[in-house]
């Protein structure tokens, strides 16, 4: 809830589509996205695709994850999850 | 890549003679606060949305208010545009999931995703359309039969 995970499509099934992410493999609902290919990356929630994603920000999405799994195993150091905003050191 | 629960929040009621008599409510979300902790306050900004994807608007509006509110700044309630587009897709997202199978109307699911398509792309015209429509009137008409449900479980997850 409130935090989802990039997924990409494997196999489409329907209404649903199989797919691949952060080590685990869902079927995603997808009857709120107009046209789902393989290999497209999904926004997950809930078993339910919300929006399609570049495959840039699935990139951004899944390192700022890798963020919050690394703070909580106790990392202090993570700048590197967020490339993408600039002024991380010094703001 | 390392695994992470994104988190529920739990709600449990406990009924007794077809009456709500306790309310137990849980938030079970990964703590983010390791993440925010020495950032500037643009920075924070900026890093909500990205971690909390799901009402996006509402989240970063949420730590701009909460940012402005810790400097002693008045905020005047306001709700803007993009934020109250969010919130109307969000509360049409549950429908188009819940109600057609709560009340055995699943072929009102096509209906939901119309909606919440034109939402999408801030088309009021034909939101209003779908709105008048027979079927969703129907809806309307069958809406207050939820009240009385009693096949939800005790303990739900969303």
């Amino acid at each position: 809830m409130c935090i989802g995970i990039p997924m990409q499509v494997i196999e489409i099934d329907g209404a649903f589509a199989w797919c691949e992410g952060r080590q685990r493999r869902e079927r995603l609902n997808i009857l709120l996205l107009d046209e789902v290919l393989p290999g497209d990356w999904l926004y997950a929630v809930l078993g339910q695709a919300r929006e399609k994603l570049t495959a840039e920000k699935s990139v951004e999405i899944n390192l700022a994850l890798d963020g919050i799994a690394a703070a909580l195993q106790g990392e202090t150091d993570l700048d590197g999850y967020f490339p993408g905003l600039p002024d991380m050191k010094n703001g | 890549m390392a695994s992470l629960d994104t988190g529920r929040v739990r709600i449990r009621l406990s009924c007794t003679g077809g009456r709500v008599n306790d309310v137990q409510l849980g938030c079970e979300r990964p703590d983010v606060t390791p993440v925010l902790r020495g950032r500037s306050a643009s920075q924070a900004v900026q890093l909500i949305p990205l971690l909390f994807g799901l009402c996006c608007q509402s989240q970063s509006r949420a730590a701009t208010l909460a940012l402005a509110a810790a400097r002693g700044e008045e905020c005047q309630p306001r709700l803007d545009p993009e934020v109250q587009r969010e919130v109307l897709r969000e509360h049409l997202w549950r429908w188009l999931l819940d109600l057609p199978a709560l009340l055995g109307k699943e072929a009102l699911q096509q209906e939901f995703v119309s909606g919440a398509k034109s939402i999408a792309a801030g088309n009021r015209d034909a939101l209003r359309k779908l709105l008048a429509e027979p079927q969703i009137e129907n809806l309307r008409l069958l809406l207050p039969c939820l009240s009385g449900c009693h096949r939800h479980p005790l303990a739900v997850v969303c």
